[in-house]
């Protein structure tokens, strides 16, 4: 997600997933969203979510969004994740590691 | 031999006190300790003397010094041979255990545990715990499994084996997934779901709720994990006190533990086996704590797996790199070449050390930037160490980066090398939808050059080998898989990628989709192509795609167009086979009957238009509401030709009969006489009830039914007296008649038809409901084209509003109609509309009651106003100087040249702008958008311009901007060529008089900046 410089509003944005994600990742990522906000409860997050993977569904369309979601003019330090300070993900191993002996 | 063997023991205590590395009490023992042999060796000669063995070996083992306490203890053991000895033995065992535990040597641990209980039997039930303990810490869970197993399974050996899977196992994968236990054994169950929700919770934001674990009772040994994971949880939710609180309890657990330790923990014999007090998990736990507190000085407390951890999630040490970039950045937005020089020497230093994998990533963004700026990329390259690996990322940021200055040929060219990296890289598929969306953009791209451009381009490209000569400056140094993508030697090949119809031919090949070829038909048909061209797609289309219609429409309907109607009849009947229940092929079918009749009507066939009017009555469609009447009209038209007075009066009264009321019929026969080119009376006396904008409307209702386009002549009395009617301050008409002659007066170029339009969308509007996105369309329509981005703002409006009301043909429209104010083809823009700009635009297009008029003196008083409102605006017209613009004087200075200049290849984005976009007039207050900069045929400056700033950039001798070539250094491997961007293709005519304007412009703007700075 760093190097799109996606607003919040951009599809990859909405569905949390990185400009790179293919078909798989994009409906995974669809599916735990519309089971997060349920039409019945949050109508238009969903129309958000919907509209957001209608736009990302199609590969053409996809892919030629992918095409400039990265910003040439952007500041290199943009390059960098954003949120200095914030906790990373990392996965269980490293987690598991400090315990080996 | 005594004597040296009492010298090699004093040896050995030293060494080993010495590799223990013990404190400063132990530091004292092992010196006491020097003593202690010569003395052992009293001790062990005697038999009395058990005492004091005891003692001493007591003293080893509290110095930490389990080796030597178990080689006394042997001794001393086989001098006394006293059960107290014996206990002493197996307890220095112990000790050394433990010892070779902690360094994590399971296996010689447990050598040693099996020795002894081999050797002391009667110790073996201590010793079972401390192997199952062995067992735990090393993962090799069979043996907990074989005790779990027993049928009868004591109290005792279950809180034995709950005491070591407590304090040992880390492994709780291993746990979970071993099968010597059964699944559903609430110790697998448990672990399963640990290990389950640890990972989830390092990997991703998980809410704490989903953190219950009902499978990890209190009580089970694994309760501790329990807590860590939720304390990892609220870590990453942020929510250290939450963290801390969970952790508080790891330690509570410990602590009751350690209350009530022989619960869990072999003590039947204090003292010989360690007592299990802290969770195995216990180390993690205060490494968390640590990390909240302090996540540096829990990262310096050692390297290794606690380091890697902290480091990794904690990101402490990107400071450095974040710096080195934000300096990066403000080199670049600097004046030095220098300065920049070193900021990237400096970057690349921090980024190998801190994030290596980012490196190459950052080296294309300064080679991009360096290329936009025109700085010297010999001595950057220099700096950067190297040419990073060229790669799709790269191809994508450059395309990018040259597309944004409007180099669309150039962009094409390294679109077209991204995509072979992103086959080779694996990103795409050769034959996959990413590459047709490559090369569909490929296409927008292409459409965006004018035509006579984009023909000089595709013969310089062709005949100079500009791609070729280009591209093999990026490849220089590359590895040889690399090297193969680039431009092969002697390769002058005309390119592909710079001729839309091939590239539309390559899609079409390898992916076979009626939107593409919709698009290709679309493209043939706004290049203006021959027809025989747009035939050619829609026959391939056909080939391709034989149960589609709508080829088969459009080929009909190109045949119906030049007259050719057996040839539309067959297409029309292939089209029902494939599609009978379209309602399109069913309207294709009669607009070609009536074509066919209004062709005979204007051969003057009247015999041959009964025919049609025969096949048109055996169309069912044609017998619904007002239709029958158009029938009729060409049989009146048809009677009329002939001379057939009686047939007429017949007609006549049909049309009243079925229009109801006389006026309409005669209007109606005006309008069908006026359309197929009969002479036209006057207008009948209009009847008080009855207005002719609503006969007209009918007429134009029943038309649009029947599939015809119709033309109003707009007579100077039919536009007086549309007008009068339409400027009442209400109307009673029905609504769709008033969209029908809207639709019909928008087609209408006439700038009289634009005004009567304007007035009936104003009335349109004002009865609000469902409408207003129709009658808003036609308002867009109406508007002059001086107002451009008033006419967009109503387009997007209409484009939302269609979208809301599921009116997918109105928003297609619509968004159609955008993209030509735009000069967008395709567009990827998304043609929006925000609720507040919706309620707007239709709010001022509901009060806007007078047609917008060209007012010479407002649009030079909006200019200036616009130059002294708006330092953004000078920017964006290449203007850098704030106070150009501020007398009347400068405004009209002779030396900008601004708006009177005589070159009709105005290059200069300083001087095209008055052109290009006319400024905000009267009735268009919201013009806060940039105007787009439309691509001029026969010149390009962008690139010129930045060569121009970054002449001011960079100071002399450091590069030199005008000419790429020259900023490279000779020796340097990335040698771009002049062909490169701000020369290539060659300069049109007029070219260099034009930069030469410029340069004198600026110089005169610079003497003006001075002579002010003196003031």
């Amino acid at each position: 997600m760093s190097e799109a410089q996606n607003s919040a509003s951009e599809p990859w944005a909405v569905l949390d997933v990185s400009p790179e994600a293919d078909c798989g990742q994009i409906r995974k990522a669809y599916l735990a969203k519309i089971q997060k906000y349920p039409p019945d409860r949050n109508p238009a997050e969903f129309e958000k979510i919907r509209d957001a993977y209608e736009e990302l569904r199609d590969p053409i369309r996809r892919t030629q969004r992918m095409l400039l979601s990265v910003d040439p003019q952007a500041s290199v330090s943009s390059l960098l994740e954003e949120g200095y300070g914030k906790r990373r993900f990392v996965g269980i191993k490293p987690w598991l590691a400090v315990l080996e002996k | 031999m005594a004597g040296n063997r009492s010298k090699k023991r004093k040896k050995g205590a030293q060494n080993t006190s010495r590799a223990k590395g013990l404190s400063a009490n132990t530091t004292a023992d092992s010196n006491r300790g020097v003593d202690l042999v010569p003395e052992d060796e009293a001790v062990l000669t005697t038999r009395n003397s058990g005492e004091d063995g005891s003692v001493h070996i007591g003293k080893y083992l509290a110095a930490g010094d389990s080796k030597s306490a178990v080689k006394l203890a042997k001794r001393f053991y086989a001098k006394q041979e006293s059960p107290e000895a014996e206990e002493l033995l197996v307890k220095a065992y112990m000790a050394r255990i433990e010892s070779m535990r902690a360094r994590g040597l399971y296996v010689e641990a447990d050598a040693i545990a099996e020795n002894v209980e081999l050797h002391h039997p009667s110790f073996s039930n201590q010793l079972e715990g401390v192997r199952l303990s062995l067992a735990a810490g090393a993962g090799n869970l069979d043996k907990i499994a074989t005790v779990l197993n027993e049928p009868s399974l004591s109290p005792q050996r279950q809180k034995m084996v709950d005491s070591a899977i407590y304090g040992y196992l880390t492994n709780i994968q291993a746990l979970a997934n071993c099968d010597a236990i059964a699944a559903d054994h609430p110790l697998r169950v448990a672990a399963g779901a640990l290990f389950e929700a640890m990972e989830s919770v390092t990997s991703g934001p998980v809410e704490s709720a989903e953190l219950s674990l009902p499978e990890v009772s209190r009580r089970s040994p694994l309760a501790a994990w329990k807590y860590l994971v939720r304390a990892i949880g609220s870590f990453y939710r942020g929510d250290d006190q939450q963290c801390r609180e969970y952790l508080d309890r790891i330690d509570l657990l410990a602590e009751s533990q350690a209350r009530g330790c022989d619960t869990l923990c072999d003590g039947s014999k204090a003292g010989v086996s360690a007592p299990v007090y802290t969770p195995a998990c216990m180390e993690l736990a205060v490494l968390l704590r640590a990390m909240i507190d302090d996540p540096d000085q829990a990262a310096c407390k050692r390297k290794g797996p606690v380091f890697e951890l902290v480091t990794s999630v904690v990101k402490h040490d990107d400071l450095p790199l974040r710096r080195a970039l934000k300096e990066l950045d403000t080199a670049f937005r600097g004046e030095y070449l220098q300065d920049v020089i070193q900021a990237v020497r400096h970057t690349v230093t921090t980024c190998r050390r801190y994030q290596p994998l980012l490196l190459d990533k950052i080296k294309h963004h300064v080679i991009v930037t360096c290329l936009r700026h025109g700085m010297s990329l010999g001595k950057l390259t220099a700096a950067m160490g190297g040419i990073p690996r060229i790669n799709a990322y790269f191809w994508r940021l450059f395309a990018h980066d040259v597309e944004n200055n409007q180099r669309e040929e150039f962009a094409c060219l390294f679109w077209e090398q991204f995509r072979k990296h992103a086959v080779q890289e694996g990103i795409f598929s050769e034959q996959g939808p990413e590459t047709v969306a490559v090369y569909l953009h490929m296409i927008e791209l292409l459409q965006r050059i004018p035509p006579d451009e984009l023909k000089n381009v595709q013969v310089s490209f062709a005949e100079k080998a500009i791609a070729h000569d280009l591209l093999q400056a990026f490849y220089v140094n590359q590895p040889e898989e690399l090297k193969a993508l680039g431009p092969q030697q002697g390769d002058k090949s005309t390119k592909y990628f710079l001729y839309p119809e091939r590239i539309f031919e390559q899609i079409c090949s390898q992916h076979v989709d009626s939107e593409i070829y919709s698009r290709w038909v679309q493209y043939v048909t706004y290049d203006n192509q021959d027809q025989k061209v747009i035939n050619k797609v829609l026959e391939r289309w056909h080939e391709a795609i034989p149960d589609d219609s709508r080829p088969l429409l459009l080929l009909a309907e190109a045949a119906r167009l030049r007259k050719a109607f057996t040839k539309a009849l067959q297409y029309l009947d292939k089209a029902e086979k494939c599609d009978a229940l379209n309602p399109k092929v069913k309207r294709a079918r009669l607009k070609m009957w009536v074509s066919k009749a209004g062709a005979h009507l204007k051969q003057k066939k009247p015999h041959l238009v009964e025919k049609d009017c025969l096949e048109l009555d055996a169309i069912p469609q044609c017998q619904e509401g007002d239709k029958p009447a158009f029938i009729v009209g060409l049989r009146w038209l048809a009677a009329a030709q002939a001379g057939n007075k009686q047939a007429q009066q017949e007609c006549r009264k049909k049309i009243q009969d079925i229009l109801g009321n006389d006026f309409d019929s005669e209007i109606f026969l005006m309008c069908i006489q006026s359309e197929y080119d009969f002479k036209v009376g006057k207008i009948p006396k209009i009847p008080k009830g009855r207005a002719l904008h609503d006969s007209q409307g009918r007429y134009c209702l029943i038309c649009e039914e029947m599939g015809l386009q119709p033309d109003l002549s707009l007579t100077t009395e039919v536009y007086k007296t549309l007008k009068s009617e339409l400027s009442k301050k209400t109307i009673d008409t029905a609504t769709d008649r008033m969209l029908a002659l809207g639709r019909v007066l928008a087609r209408d170029n006439f700038n009289e038809a634009k005004r009567i339009l304007f007035a009936l969308s104003g009335h349109g509007l004002r009865m609000g409901s469902q409408n207003e996105a129709n009658f808003l369309f036609l308002r867009g329509q109406s508007l002059p084209y001086f107002l451009s981005e008033r006419k967009k703002e109503c387009f997007a409006v209409v484009a939302e509003l269609a979208r809301r009301q599921r009116n997918m043909e109105l928003a297609a429209q619509a968004i159609d109609c955008y993209r030509r104010q735009s000069c967008s083809f395709w567009g990827d823009d998304k043609v929006t509309a925000s609720e507040g700009m919706i309620a707007d635009i239709l709010d001022e297009e509901k009060k806007a009651k007078n047609f917008p008029e060209f007012n010479t003196k407002d649009f030079f008083g909006n200019i200036k106003k616009r130059f002294q409102d708006s330092p953004l605006e000078n920017i964006f017209y290449g203007d850098d100087d704030d106070d150009d613009f501020d007398d009347e004087d400068d405004f009209f200075d002779d030396d900008e040249d601004v708006f009177f200049d005589d070159d009709d290849d105005d290059l200069d984005s300083d001087d095209s702008f008055g052109l290009l976009d006319p400024p905000a007039l009267p009735g268009e207050n919201r013009s806060n958008q940039q105007p787009r900069a439309k691509p001029i045929p026969g010149q390009k400056p962008l690139f010129d311009d930045i060569f121009n700033d970054s002449k001011e950039l960079v100071p002399p001798g450091d590069a030199e901007p005008f000419e790429l070539d020259s900023l490279l250094d000779a020796n340097m491997p990335l040698d771009i060529p002049p062909i490169g961007f701000g020369v290539n293709p060659p300069p049109p005519p007029g070219c260099e008089e034009v930069r030469s304007r410029k340069r004198n412009n600026q110089r005169n703007r610079n003497k003006r900046r001075r002579r002010k700075g003196k003031k």
